[in-house]
């Protein structure tokens, strides 16, 4: 296995991101998923820095869910970076985030989010929620034609 | 003097003396007459510079004559001049009055002014003090706006996460572990995951009614059919419609914010639909009228009703008038769509009885511009 996920779950509240895997693995999605801790965590991952250095930034996954209440960095900065990247600017970002605010909503749009979801309360509706955007980022949409990997054998 | 020499007293003269007398007073006599004629000569001459003299004088009587004639003209054209001037300083004397006057009246005018003026400036002082107060009051309001902000942003985020979690893993137990649990345990699951759904309705409904206080009106045209269409369409994708008879009158548009006025019609909307949903045969009727200057729109069914005596309370916070275990609902609804409401300087009523259905109305200007 590479060292990276195809499902990339930026979450810092641990019983949200055991939800996501709990549903992703209901629809058998969960075989290829990494959680980071919050928005810097994502960055050193991302970026191959600290604790992730020596990572071959150029394997990216092929769907970030992104929070954006987090300590230290939040989402929206984490999308912000990520789309300034040549990189990373391809990834598809889904902002999942307990609030609708529209401020959030429209900053999200502004950078390039791919899709914004508000996590619902009630978990048959979280875990529906959850599902279909894993179905749809994995299985229905088509990922950007990859760009040139100067190190293919990692 | 009488020079002229008489014959008689010649006569007289010879008859009385002798030759040498004759000839003395003959030679007197010569030299008298001599003596007169050079008298005469003078005389003459004394004549003719008294002529000549006259003649002077006369002439200088004529040139006096004529100066006196110019001094004359003068003295009247002066005259003239000075009654010019006399009435000319009447009309001086009567201006300086005048001016006096007007100067007596602008003293006071600017005294008024200064007065005025003072006046003002106590009031811009006032004014000032009156507006750091404000800018004061409104720094404390923007504040408590910003912490409201937070809070609800809080509210919203970290509420929501621990009950998705209890609903979440009470959903999981459930399914996963039913068959480690005995019927009891499996009704207290079921009250876990509702009361987690209530509160997360009551969450969602109490952010709608704090953020509905900041927000403004944004004006616009409204297509109330529209918007109602809309509505229902919303209603019908989470409870079924079909038993439902509905019927729509024409909607007139009106002035006001399509977002906002949406929210009201789905909140009255939906009451329509809960407290009718028991009737075999519900009926929703939704129309409007006019009345002088606005729209009455409203909403009819043919549900539960309430008593009127609770009307008062129908539109307040948290208020309701059913128990939960007869129809659901946080007590939120109506105060957001009377909110709503008087935002758009509107009302809102209802009128009923119980088991006889309720009508709600709302009104909106028709001219809100």
């Amino acid at each position: 296995m590479t060292d990276t996920p195809e499902i990339l779950i930026v979450e810092d509240d641990n019983n949200d991101a055991d939800l996501i895997t709990r549903s992703l693995s209901k629809i058998k999605l969960a075989n290829s998923i990494k959680r980071l801790r919050d928005g810097s965590e994502a960055l050193d991952f991302l970026f191959a820095r600290k604790e992730y250095a020596g990572r071959n930034i150029y394997n990216t996954p092929r769907v970030i869910l992104l929070d954006i209440k987090m300590p230290k960095v939040d989402g929206l900065e984490v999308l912000r970076q990520i789309k300034q990247n040549e990189i990373t600017k391809m990834i598809p970002v889904v902002i999942m985030t307990s609030s609708k605010e529209e401020r959030d909503i429209l900053v999200s749009y502004n950078l390039g989010v791919s899709s914004f979801v508000v996590k619902p309360v009630e978990f048959t509706a979280f875990a529906k929620a959850v599902s279909e955007v894993g179905m749809y980022w994995l299985l229905v949409n088509q990922p950007p034609i990859l760009i040139p990997r100067p190190n293919e054998n990692d | 003097m009488n020079l002229s020499i008489n014959t008689e007293t010649l006569i007289e003269l010879s008859v009385k003396k002798t030759d040498k007398d004759y000839f003395l007073i003959s030679q007197q006599l010569a030299s008298q007459i001599q003596q007169k004629e050079e008298i005469a000569a003078e005389l003459i001459a004394a004549n003719r510079l008294l002529a000549f003299q006259n003649a002077e004088k006369e002439m200088r009587a004529n040139e006096l004559v004529i100066t006196n004639q110019h001094l004359t003209g003068q003295i009247a054209e002066k005259e003239k001049l000075a009654a010019d001037l006399i009435a000319a300083n009447k009309l001086l004397a009567f201006q300086n009055i005048e001016k006096e006057m007007r100067t007596s009246e602008l003293i006071s005018t600017n005294q008024q002014l200064a007065h005025q003026i003072a006046e003002k400036e106590r009031k811009a002082e006032e004014l000032i003090i009156a507006n750091a107060g404000l800018v004061a009051l409104q720094t404390q309001l923007k504040n408590v706006n910003k912490e409201l902000e937070a809070f609800s942003y809080s509210v919203s985020h970290d509420l929501r996460a621990p009950l998705r979690a209890i609903s979440g893993y009470s959903l999981i137990l459930k399914e996963d572990y039913s068959s480690l649990l005995g019927e009891g345990a499996l009704e207290i699951i079921e009250i876990l995951i509702n009361s987690a759904r209530h509160m997360g309705q009551l969450i969602d409904d109490l952010l709608k009614f704090s953020q509905l206080g900041r927000l403004e009106v944004i004006q616009g045209d409204v297509d109330m059919e529209q918007i109602v269409q809309w509505a229902i369409k919303e209603i019908n994708a989470g409870i079924n419609l079909e038993k439902y008879l509905i019927t729509i009158h024409p909607l007139p548009a009106c002035n006001g914010d399509s977002r906002m006025l949406k929210q009201a019609w789905m909140n009255l909307l939906d009451n329509a639909f809960k407290y009718s949903s028991k009737k075999q045969q519900p009926e929703i009727e939704i129309g409007c009228h006019e009345e002088e200057s606005q729209w009455v729109y409203y909403v009819k069914d043919n549900g539960v009703g309430f008593e009127m005596e609770y009307a008062d309370k129908l539109f307040q916070v948290f208020e309701r008038l059913h128990r939960k275990e007869d129809f659901e609902g946080t007590g939120l609804g109506l105060s957001l769509v009377k909110r709503i409401i008087e935002k758009h300087n509107g009302m809102v009523y209802a009128e009923s009885g119980l088991n006889t259905g309720s009508v709600f109305c709302f009104t909106i200007p028709r001219n809100l511009k």
